[in-house]
């Protein structure tokens, strides 16, 4: 009989909407001899969908990439495309496209906070669950999500897969009438953020502490959504037509979806490495809110994830507010398009993190080629060193069910898309 | 307080688009025609997740219409009232936030209407193509017509 103690953990690959995964660990021991996050991302298949599509086809079908970060692909790619065109839009398309932002982030983390990972911090099962004991707490949050999908319905047409976005601005301006509702809705939820924020602070957040590099955008003058220099907070600062200079994507043999890497090392993007690059680029309402909280920024504990996410929600609400009230109604709400052969890039801040695209175009603006590198995708390998570190500081000798449901709540904290289903690790476990 | 609010739910995927189309065939019904928005409202939605719960919200009675796998044969129709929809799976809905989990989550807030009344019919897999099958589009017509009659029903009309 061998002295040595061998147990594999697998996580069958779940069939899911918008992604699917699983997980498997090999452990040896009590030490981890690997660990293998398999996710699979539709993008591949998409940059290849792109090529001979005109550029005014691009928007459309990159909006079809994810139900809930529709906005992300969208504003990426047009950027890209207006760089390629040599197009500047006008300060009243940027605007909107900021506003545009704010709905995806506001409806994207109101989700994950309220029905994804609160239950995991007050140690209920589901959100339905929780609901019971926190209904007033679940119902701020629907009321939330819907705001986020009521802005990106006010420029989309429509939340899911919006259509309103085009090349060079929107097809169609809000009228007067419109933004004076919606700048209600907004003003109205002020109060729900000042509380979410307080409410996440009480939350009993485990220490999940590691030293790791955070990347994202970075705006001389605001907090990054749709342009800015990628910077980290280990020194880096380039313009994002230099991504490929520093990053490097690279193919593992047990995953669809590729790996990226900073100068080798596995790195984090998203609303945590946001608010640690960005921090003083909050306003002062959040600022003030925050120092009546005992969390300090930057954080590197991933759980503080939900307070990060929690403060964005704050940010956009604010933002929203701010842009609305100054809003006039545009001569055009769209740049006059030329197209042109070129190259161009698009970085935008997607809510799980950086979204960064390449296209080439003919000079009759035909799609040559496309690259997308999707926030997912970047988390990968920073998901899976949290694990190796996280899960045996927690006890590799646990029962299955409490490892299962720890690596589940890590993983939970970068949002992947996986993460959409609250229980979706069926993990089998192997022991010899 | 709304008397009856029928809800298609759907996407632009093969079979899945069934909830909408039964909509068009019931905005056609003349019988349906007469009356107002305060005792009949008929709309549409895409894969609504946990916002079901607005559109369901000052309604006495919400008929729900959507595409079901449950595993049996592909055509069949279901009937599900109340909280026998919290029993079926969420295979067709968007993260996971689907039909099912939206009404578990009204419950447990006590949002629900008094009655919900989820129609369905079976599907086999999704065709991402915008073609409903042949199965499906008799299965449709059928569906309509019982609803329409379910519609009379609830409204105190007479039924055909």
């Amino acid at each position: 009989m061998s002295k040595h103690k061998t147990s594999t953990i697998l996580v069958p690959i779940l069939a899911r909407v918008e992604g699917e995964g699983a997980l498997e660990i090999r452990i040896r021991d009590q030490k981890i001899k690997s660990l293998q996050l398999k996710i699979y991302e539709p993008p591949r298949l998409f940059e290849k969908f792109l090529e001979g599509r005109s550029y005014n086809e691009v928007l459309d079908m990159v909006a079809r990439i994810c139900g809930i970060c529709p906005v992300a692909y969208q504003m990426s790619a047009t950027h890209a495309i207006e760089q390629c065109f040599s197009v500047e839009p006008p300060p009243w398309v940027r605007d909107m496209r900021r506003l545009f932002y704010c709905g995806e982030w506001l409806e994207s983390h109101s989700l994950h906070i309220h029905f994804l990972a609160a239950p995991d911090f007050l140690g209920f099962k589901s959100a339905p669950d929780m609901a019971k004991t926190y209904p007033d707490e679940i119902r701020r949050g629907l009321r939330l999500q819907a705001l986020g999908n009521e802005l990106i319905r006010f420029l989309g047409g429509r939340s899911v897969h919006p259509v309103g976005a085009c090349i060079g601005g929107f097809y169609k301006a809000p009228n007067l009438a419109q933004v004076k509702a919606l700048l209600e809705h907004v003003s109205a939820c002020v109060s729900d953020c000042e509380a979410l924020l307080q409410w996440v602070a009480t939350l009993a957040l485990p220490n999940n502490t590691h030293d790791f590099t955070c990347v994202s955008l970075r705006h001389p003058c605001e907090y990054p959504m749709n342009e800015g220099q990628i910077v980290s907070d280990h020194g880096l600062a380039i313009t994002i037509d230099r991504f490929d200079d520093y990053f490097k994507e690279f193919q593992v043999p047990y995953s669809n979806a590729l790996h990226c890497l900073l100068q080798n090392k596995p790195y984090l993007v998203g609303p945590l490495a946001r608010v640690n690059i960005n921090y003083d680029k909050l306003p002062s309402p959040i600022m003030d809110s925050l120092s009546h909280i005992n969390i300090h920024f930057p954080s590197k504990n991933m759980a503080h994830s939900i307070i990060a996410r929690a403060i964005e929600v704050y940010y956009c609400v604010l933002e929203a507010q701010r842009i609305l009230n100054a809003y006039v109604y545009p001569e055009t709400s769209f740049s006059t398009i030329q197209p042109s052969s070129g190259i161009g890039f698009g970085c935008t801040e997607a809510p799980r993190g950086l979204l960064w695209q390449r296209y080439e175009l003919d000079d009759q603006g035909v799609v040559k080629s496309a690259r997308i590198v999707p926030p997912t995708s970047q988390n990968q390998a920073r998901i899976e060193e949290d694990l190796h570190i996280s899960l045996q500081q927690f006890g590799l000798n646990k029962p299955d069910d409490e490892l299962r449901a720890y690596s589940e709540m890590i993983i939970r904290n970068y949002d992947p898309c996986i993460s959409c289903s609250t229980h979706f690790l069926t993990m089998t476990v192997q022991r010899t | 307080m709304i008397k009856l609010r029928v809800i298609g739910i759907g996407s632009p995927f093969g079979d899945d688009q069934l909830g909408w189309e039964v909509i068009k065939l019931l905005e056609k019904c003349l019988d349906l025609n007469s009356f107002p928005s305060s005792q009949l409202q008929l709309i549409c939605c895409d894969r609504p997740g946990l916002y079901l719960l607005e559109l369901m919200r000052d309604a006495n009675t919400v008929f729900l219409i959507d595409a079901v796998v449950t595993g049996a044969e592909c055509g069949t129709f279901h009937r599900f009232k109340n909280q026998e929809i919290e029993a079926i799976g969420n295979p067709l809905s968007s993260h996971a936030l689907g039909v099912a989990y939206a009404i578990k989550m009204g419950r447990a807030l006590d949002e629900l209407p008094p009655t919900v009344i989820l129609y369905g019919i079976e599907i086999g897999d999704i065709h991402h193509q915008s073609r409903l099958s042949t199965l499906i589009i008799q299965a449709i017509k059928t569906l309509s017509k019982q609803i329409t009659n379910d519609i009379l029903q609830c409204l105190d009309a007479p039924v055909e």
